[in-house]
C-alpha cells in the first residue's frame, strides 16, 4: 500500500515534471496513527501523475493551507533529519 | 482569604454543567479534525461548551472546548451569578485586578501527579488535535500559557500562544517581538546567546487562562493579577527541570526551553482568533521539551479560535476592555465605558467619553495604540460621547453613521506595529507586522455652541425632548397604557 505525505510550498502549480528537492514533509499514513503529521526533513523526487497503488503520494498545500487539487508522486531519496532548520528573523513573529 | 472565583477547570465544568451550558460527549471523537469541527460549530452557533470524554487513540484523556465562550461562563469562572450583566462583570474584574495578590508555593501539586522525563517524552502521547484542515500541523492548543522569567528582575510573564507539534520533543510557535514574551526573549536572552527556559501550561485554571490572554505590560506579573481576581493567592509549584513555577491546578505542564533564533523551523499556518488563517508559514521559534507532567484523568483544552464567538472573544471582551479602561483612567481620561465587542475578534474597541477638550479622540487612540502590546492587536478605535452607550452596537453604529464626519472624524495613523494575524493586511505586511490604524471620532467639536450648533438627539431619554418628569410619568404608566414589551 502507498504511503501518503503532505508538504507546504509556495506554488504547487509550478511542478509539471519530476524535480528533486530537500524539504519538510509530514506523514499522513504512519503505522501508529498517533504519529500522524509528524515532521521529517527529506531529499525526495516529486513528480506529477502518480500511479495509484504503486507510487507514494504527496499532497502539496499552499502556504496558507489550501490543498492543491491533484496529488503528486514522491520518492524519498534520503532522510536529512526531523526538520529543516532556518534562521528566524528577529523582526517577525 | 477565601477564593471568590473558581480554582480549576473541574470546578468550572461542574458549575457550567449545572446551568445547562455544558455537553458531555461520550461517543468517540477523533482528534484529527472532528473535535475541531465540533468546537468550531459550537462557537458559531453560540452553543454549549463541550467535554469530550472519549478521544480516539487516546484512552484516559479528555478535551474541553468553549468553556469560557460566553459571558455567563466567564461570570461563573469569576464566582458571579451566571446572569450577571456584562457591564457588571467588567466592573468586578477591573476592581479585582487593581488589588493583586502574590502567589503561594506548594509542594504537592495536582499538575505533577504524573511525570515523564527526558528521552521518555513523546509529544504524540498527548492528544494534540488537528484543529483545521490545512493547518501547518497539530496544535497543543492555542489556549496554553507560556511561563517565562526575566533573568534580570523578578518579572514573570504569562501569555497565551499557540504551539505546533514538530516531532516527539519539539514544538514551534510565534514569539511577537512587540509582545511581553518577545521583549523578554529578544531583550534579555538572545543578546546573551542563552536559550530561554519556558513552561507551557496546557489547560490552565480558568482565571489564569483569562489573564494570560491579556497583555498587561512589561514588568507586570500576571500571576499577581490572577490572585486578585481569584480572591486568594494562586497556588504555584516549582517545575521539575527548570527554575520556573507553574499553576498547581493546571492540567498538563511541558517544561523546556526556547532555542536561539538561528534554530528556526517552519510553523503554521493556523486558523486564528481574527477569524481567518492569516499568518504565513514562516521560520519560527522552536521549543525543546524535556519534561511532561500532568494530572490524573487529564483534560486538554481545545481553543478553536476563528469566527466569533469563542473563548478568546468572550474573555477579551471582559479582560482587554478592563485593561484599556484602566490604562485610560490612569491617564485621567474621563472614560465612561469601553466595549471590546466579541464580534470583532480583538480588532476593534469602542470608547465612550465625557469630552473634556479638543482632540480627545486622537489622544485616546494614541494611548490605546501606544500601549504596547495590547495596542498592536487593534486596527480600529471608535470614540463616542456620553450620549452613546458604548456597549450598545446599534447606538454605536448610529453614532458612526451620523456623527463621524469623514474629513474631521477619520484619523489614520500610519506605519504602526500591528499583529501578523491581521487579515486586512497584505501577506508581506503581515510578515513584517506593519500596518495602519484608524480612530473614528464620533464626538462633536468642543468649539461648537451647545444650543446653537450641536444638534439635539431625538430620543426619549433626551431631557431636551422629554422632561425628566414626563419620562418618569410615561415609564410608570407604561404597562397601564397596554404595552407588554419594555
Amino acid at each position: 500500500m502507498s504511503n501518503e505525505y503532505v508538504a507546504f510550498i509556495e506554488d504547487p502549480g509550478v511542478i509539471y515534471q519530476e524535480v528533486e528537492m530537500a524539504f519538510s514533509i509530514q506523514e499522513l499514513t504512519p503505522k501508529n496513527r498517533k504519529m500522524k503529521y509528524r515532521s521529517r526533513y527529506v531529499k525526495a523526487a516529486i513528480f506529477p501523475n502518480p500511479k495509484k497503488g504503486k507510487d507514494d503520494i504527496l499532497w502539496l498545500r499552499y502556504l496558507q493551507g489550501e490543498r492543491y487539487p491533484k496529488p503528486f508522486g514522491v520518492k524519498i531519496l534520503e532522510e536529512l533529519g526531523p526538520f529543516e532548520i532556518k534562521e528566524k528573523s528577529v523582526f517577525t513573529a | 482569604m477565601k477564593a471568590v472565583g473558581v480554582k480549576d477547570n473541574r470546578e468550572l465544568i461542574k458549575k457550567i454543567e449545572e446551568i445547562g451550558e455544558l455537553v458531555r460527549v461520550k461517543k468517540e471523537v477523533d482528534w484529527d479534525l472532528e473535535v475541531g469541527a465540533i468546537t468550531r460549530r459550537s462557537s458559531e452557533l453560540r452553543s454549549e461548551a463541550v467535554l469530550v470524554e472519549n478521544i480516539k487513540d487516546y484512552p484516559g484523556w479528555r478535551y474541553i472546548g468553549n468553556h469560557l465562550a460566553s459571558f455567563s461562563r466567564v461570570a461563573c469562572a469569576l464566582g458571579l451569578d451566571p446572569n450577571t450583566d456584562r457591564r457588571k462583570i467588567g466592573e468586578v474584574y477591573l476592581e479585582r485586578i487593581r488589588k493583586p495578590i502574590k502567589p503561594v508555593l506548594i509542594a504537592d501539586a495536582p499538575c505533577q501527579q504524573n511525570v515523564i522525563m527526558g528521552d521518555d517524552v513523546n509529544l504524540f502521547d498527548l492528544p494534540a488535535p488537528m484543529v483545521h484542515d490545512g493547518d501547518g500541523g497539530r496544535y497543543l492548543v492555542t489556549g496554553a500559557l507560556r511561563v517565562t522569567k526575566d533573568p534580570d528582575s523578578d518579572w514573570v510573564n504569562w501569555g497565551t500562544y499557540r504551539n505546533m507539534v514538530h516531532d516527539e520533543r519539539h514544538l514551534g510557535g510565534l514569539i511577537l517581538p512587540s509582545g511581553d514574551m518577545g521583549r523578554m526573549y529578544y531583550g534579555s536572552y538572545v543578546p546573551k546567546g542563552k536559550n530561554m527556559p519556558v513552561a507551557i501550561v496546557i489547560t490552565p485554571e480558568p482565571i489564569s487562562y483569562m489573564i494570560g490572554m491579556t497583555p498587561v505590560g512589561v514588568g507586570v506579573s500576571e500571576v499577581d493579577l490572577v490572585g486578585g481576581v481569584l480572591g486568594e493567592p494562586v497556588e504555584l509549584v516549582k517545575c521539575k527541570t527548570i527554575d520556573l513555577e507553574v499553576p498547581a491546578n493546571a492540567e498538563v505542564i511541558l517544561e523546556g526551553e526556547v532555542l536561539m533564533p538561528e534554530y528556526g523551523v517552519d510553523e503554521g499556518p493556523f486558523g486564528e482568533f481574527t477569524g481567518f488563517r492569516t499568518a504565513p508559514r514562516l521560520a519560527r521559534s522552536v521549543f525543546k521539551i524535556n519534561c511532561v507532567t500532568y494530572r490524573n484523568d487529564p483534560i486538554v483544552g481545545v481553543a478553536n479560535m476563528g469566527m466569533p464567538v469563542d473563548d478568546g472573544d468572550a474573555v477579551c471582551a471582559v479582560t482587554w476592555a478592563a485593561q484599556i479602561k484602566k490604562d485610560l483612567q490612569d491617564q485621567r481620561i474621563p472614560v465612561i465605558d469601553v466595549n471590546w465587542p466579541p464580534e470583532t475578534c480583538s480588532l476593534m474597541v469602542i470608547v465612550s467619553v465625557k469630552v473634556p477638550y479638543s482632540g480627545i479622540a486622537s489622544r485616546i487612540g494614541n494611548i490605546i495604540f501606544g500601549g504596547a502590546p495590547l495596542g498592536a492587536y487593534l486596527n480600529t478605535v471608535i470614540v463616542v460621547d456620553e450620549t452613546v452607550d458604548a456597549l450598545d452596537l446599534g447606538q454605536v453604529m448610529h453614532a458612526l453613521a451620523a456623527q463621524c464626519e469623514p474629513t474631521r472624524g477619520i484619523n489614520i495613523k500610519r506605519n504602526e506595529i500591528t499583529n501578523p494575524l491581521n487579515p486586512c493586511l497584505s501577506l508581506e505586511d503581515r510578515k513584517w507586522m506593519r500596518g495602519n490604524k484608524v480612530v473614528y471620532d464620533c464626538t462633536y467639536p468642543v468649539s461648537w455652541h451647545k444650543q446653537k450648533e450641536v444638534p439635539p438627539k431625538v430620543s426619549f431619554k433626551n431631557k431636551v425632548m422629554y422632561s425628566e418628569e414626563l419620562q418618569k410619568k410615561v415609564i410608570e404608566n407604561w404597562h397601564k397604557y397596554g404595552f407588554k414589551k419594555g
